[in-house]
This record gives C-alpha cells, sequence and structure tokens, in this order.
C-alpha cells in the first residue's frame, strides 16, 4: 500500500473513531458499536433488485454488519433488532413510513425479555433440544440456503418451503432417536435438511411455538400504538429520512 | 503500435493497437465472463485514470483504427449498421458533470464512473473521483482492489445519498444516444445507459468481430501469399482484410488469364 494511501486511511480511521451506544436487552448493559459505512449501506440496500434471494442476502447482510461493526462474535439472533434500530437511527434519523424509532428503541428497556436460549421436545423416543442460534449460525445456514434456491426457484412455492424448512433448521441442535445422539452442527446442512424433512408433523409445531417466543419478542420490540416497523430494505432507504 | 489522440475535452489519450492475434484471444475470452474481456479491452487504454466515458472514446478510436468504422448494433429490427463517427456525434462534448461536496471533513469530488458496471453493484462508488482529508488527497480510479475496497469500507454512510442524489440529477449524462428511430424502416431508438451491464456488453460486441475458425482460415488462406504467420497475425484487422481482397482480386486476374490462355 503506498504511503499516500495509508495515511490517507488513517485520516478516515480517526474520523470514523466515533461509535454509537445500543443497549441489548439480553445483556441488560450497552455495548459500542460503529456507525454504518458508505460499503455496507449500499449492500443493504442492493439487496432489493433480487427477489427471494435478496430476501436471504439482506438478513445475511444485516447480520455480518451487526457483528463486525460490535465486534462481538456471538450476538443471538433476538439481538438484531436494538443494533439494527440504533444503527439505522444513526445513519439516516429517528422518522420512518411507520413509526418513529425513540419509541422503539424506548421498547428496548421496556419490553420484558423472557426467552429461554434451551427447550427439549419429547415425542415418543424422539428428543430434540432445540437452542437460539447465533447470528454467525444463522448467516452459514442463510449462505446454504441462497444456494439451494436456484434462480429459476426464485419466487416460487419450492424456494418458500425451503426457507421453512431452514427456519426450522436454524434453532435445532440436536436430535435424539433412543440412544442415538446427533448433534446438527456436526453434520452438513444437506443432511441436515433430509432429517428435518423427515420429523413427525406434531414435532414441527413444537418447534414453532419456540420460534414464535423470539418472533413474538422481536415484533414486541419493533410495535409502538399497534403499528410495527417492517426491518427491510425500504428502513435503509435514504430517501425516508428527518 | 501506439496511437495518441485529443478526446473532446482536451484530455490527450494513448491506446494500443489491436491486433489480428488479439480478436483470436478475445473469441476464446467470449465463454468466460464479463469482467476478463473487458479488463482484456481495458489494457489497450494506455493512459490511466479515464472515467468510462472517456474509455468509450478510446474503445472507438481503435476500433476505427484496427477494425473499421462500422459497428453491428443490435436493434427490434436485427443488426443495423452505425458509423462509429455518429454515435461520437451523438454524445457529443463531454459536459462536466464533475461536483465537490463535503461531508464530515472528507472533500468528495463526483464525476463520471472509473469503473464499468459488470454485476457488482460496488461499481457504483466509482462515481467518487477523489477524497481528500487536510489536503490530502487520494484518486480513486489509482488504487488497487484492496485499497480501493478499504477506502470504501471506511467512508461514512451519509455519503451513499449524495451519490444517489448525483445520478439522479446526472441522468440524461449517463445515457447515450446510439440511433436515433428510423421511422421509415421502422427502427426503434437505440440507447445504452453508462452505468447499466449493458454498457460493458455494447463495448465487447464492438470488438467481437472474429470467431476462432475465421481466425484459423484466413491465416491459412493468406499464408498461400503471405507465408509469414506471424507476420499476418500481428496486423491489425483492417489491414488483414486489405491484404485478403488484395489476394482475391489478385487470384481472380490469375483465373481470369489463365482462362483467357486457355480460350486462345
Amino acid at each position: 500500500m503506498s504511503k499516500n494511501v495509508a495515511s490517507f486511511l488513517n485520516k478516515l480511521d480517526k474520523l470514523s473513531e466515533n461509535t454509537i451506544e445500543v443497549f441489548v436487552p439480553s445483556l441488560k448493559k450497552k455495548v459500542s458499536v460503529k456507525p454504518l459505512n458508505l460499503k455496507q449501506q449500499k449492500d443493504l440496500i442492493s439487496s432489493v433488485l433480487d427477489g427471494l434471494k435478496g430476501t436471504l442476502d439482506f438478513s445475511k447482510t444485516l447480520n455480518k454488519i451487526i457483528i463486525s461493526n460490535s465486534g462481538i462474535n456471538d450476538l443471538k439472533i433476538y439481538d438484531k433488532i436494538p443494533f439494527v434500530v440504533v444503527m439505522r437511527k444513526n445513519a439516516l434519523g429517528s422518522k420512518t413510513s411507520t413509526v418513529d424509532l425513540n419509541k422503539v428503541i424506548d421498547n428496548f428497556k421496556t419490553v420484558p425479555f423472557e426467552i429461554k436460549d434451551e427447550k427439549v421436545i419429547k415425542h415418543k423416543d424422539l428428543k430434540l433440544t432445540l437452542k437460539v442460534p447465533t447470528l454467525r449460525q444463522e448467516n452459514s445456514l442463510l449462505s446454504k440456503c441462497e444456494q439451494e434456491i436456484s434462480a429459476d426457484q426464485d419466487q416460487l412455492k419450492e424456494g418458500v418451503g425451503k426457507l421453512y424448512i431452514y427456519e426450522l433448521l436454524k434453532y435445532i441442535d440436536s436430535v435424539q432417536v433412543e440412544d442415538d445422539t446427533i448433534e446438527l452442527n456436526e453434520v452438513k446442512i444437506s443432511e441436515r435438511v433430509k432429517l428435518v424433512e423427515k420429523l413427525p408433523l406434531s414435532v414441527y409445531s413444537e418447534v414453532s411455538k419456540f420460534i414464535e417466543t423470539i418472533n413474538k419478542y422481536n415484533s414486541d420490540l419493533l410495535t409502538v400504538d399497534d403499528k410495527e416497523v417492517s426491518i427491510d430494505v425500504e428502513f435503509f432507504d435514504t430517501s425516508i429520512d428527518d | 503500435m501506439d496511437l495518441s489522440f485529443i478526446l473532446p475535452n482536451k484530455k490527450e489519450v494513448m491506446v494500443k493497437e489491436i491486433l489480428y492475434k488479439d480478436l483470436r484471444m478475445l473469441s476464446l475470452y467470449r465463454d468466460s465472463g464479463m469482467t476478463g474481456v473487458i479488463k482484456f479491452l481495458e489494457s489497450f487504454i494506455l493512459t490511466k485514470n479515464l472515467n468510462i466515458i472517456e474509455k468509450l472514446y478510446a474503445f472507438f478510436i481503435i476500433r476505427e483504427k484496427c477494425i473499421g468504422e462500422k459497428i453491428a448494433v443490435g436493434s427490434n429490427k436485427g443488426n443495423v449498421n452505425i458509423d462509429t463517427l455518429y454515435i461520437k456525434n451523438n454524445i457529443g462534448l463531454f459536459d462536466d458533470i464533475n461536483e465537490v461536496i463535503e461531508i464530515e471533513n472528507i472533500k468528495c469530488t463526483f464525476n463520471y464512473p472509473s469503473r464499468f458496471n459488470l454485476g457488482n453493484t460496488d461499481f457504483i462508488f466509482s462515481l467518487i473521483e477523489s477524497l481528500e482529508i487536510d489536503n490530502d488527497k487520494i484518486i480513486l480510479s489509482n488504487l488497487n482492489e484492496e485499497e480501493y475496497l478499504e477506502v470504501i469500507s471506511k467512508l461514512p454512510e451519509s455519503i451513499y445519498s449524495h451519490i444517489e442524489s448525483f445520478v439522479e440529477k446526472n441522468k440524461a449524462h449517463f445515457d447515450i444516444l446510439i440511433l436515433e428511430a428510423r421511422e421509415k424502416f421502422n427502427i426503434e431508438e437505440i440507447r445504452v445507459n453508462l452505468l447499466s451491464t449493458s454498457f460493458p456488453s455494447f463495448i465487447i460486441r464492438m470488438f467481437d468481430c472474429i470467431s476462432d475458425t475465421t481466425y484459423r482460415e484466413m491465416i491459412f488462406l493468406l499464408a498461400k501469399r503471405i507465408p509469414d504467420v506471424n507476420f499476418l497475425s500481428n496486423c491489425t484487422y483492417l489491414e488483414i482484410e486489405d491484404y485478403y481482397k488484395l489476394y482475391s482480386d489478385e487470384t481472380q486476374k490469375q483465373n481470369e488469364n489463365l482462362q483467357k490462355e486457355n480460350i486462345s
């Protein structure tokens, strides 16, 4: 790297030294996070062009940004909202098409955090251990899902079906049948999919209930006066600001 | 041989001749992605730090000097031949769209992009021509890929809305008229947007004029008259066409003479 560029990068570093504070309910404390940079903003917005794959890409990009800007590797998926909202407010202001983000930020301290990180489901000889995944774990699954959904499957039922399976897969930590236990993180993702597809229907509904606790928590955080703000590409659209 | 010419904005540009062997190389690149082909074509522009409209002009010069002035462009009525001079006239003088803004102590100059849109949305950052902090200035097109990404990743997000405004304000400048509608022939207007992936495709098509088979056949044929194959492959397409015409005329005359001799 030339001296000139290195010196310029040093100056840029100094300019971007400022951080913002985010209250993370699960940690019960404030953590520092770097504001969004130019490339991150573009990466979030450009995913809008790509249908179903774009949706996956958006989630993946968001997770990557949170991990990179906070420097915390083991954040769980229920930690996502506080980071997203505070970084968005810092970049584009508190106004959105539905609610004022300052009120959403107030929710972080008032909405009770009652999520259990683990749950065990039993069905006859089958025992499933569910765990809330980290953002990093979610991203490796999203990458695999992106590869699976080919361009022609995009927008089709098959693609949506795959998304559902991957959503369940995120939360299943291990499967035990009689004395035989499989830790899912030790198994290839394609084999995990086959395994989950063979689970009895009644187990699916139990897994869905567990997932629902996290979805409800996220929804409560994002709701102000019965209006819920959506975290999508539009949320980062620069044309909506204060 | 290197060629030098002056752009409408008075900038002097040096380019390298594209030879017959280079066109063969290009035909081999055809099945690979656009990135490799454009990188190969850009290697014929010797002057650095040109933006894509200046590069387009440079490609027109290389095309005219080495292949010819007529280019085939796809239309609603099939391919139409257009003279490069006609397109250059449509582009006219380059309008100066350069704009400087200051955000969070960073002086940021926007201009025509320096990179082609090859499918990676990062190309949009090449609308940033230069950045300056406390008299320390860098030109983005001077940076290597690693430096470029590092700089972009450290710029404040607030620049994004300015890029969007700049694109919106100058959208007419990013749109090039290739051919006006020809009602008489029912041919619709042809335009190409500098910021779209169809722009590099348009440039690639300008140079996509021989196949690997054509190359072999032409060299095989002309080698009967000019045995130095190395000389032939180092000619331009225009020269090869000329030699072919001379050879064809010569053969025709020889055949006519032979026929006359046989009759007498």
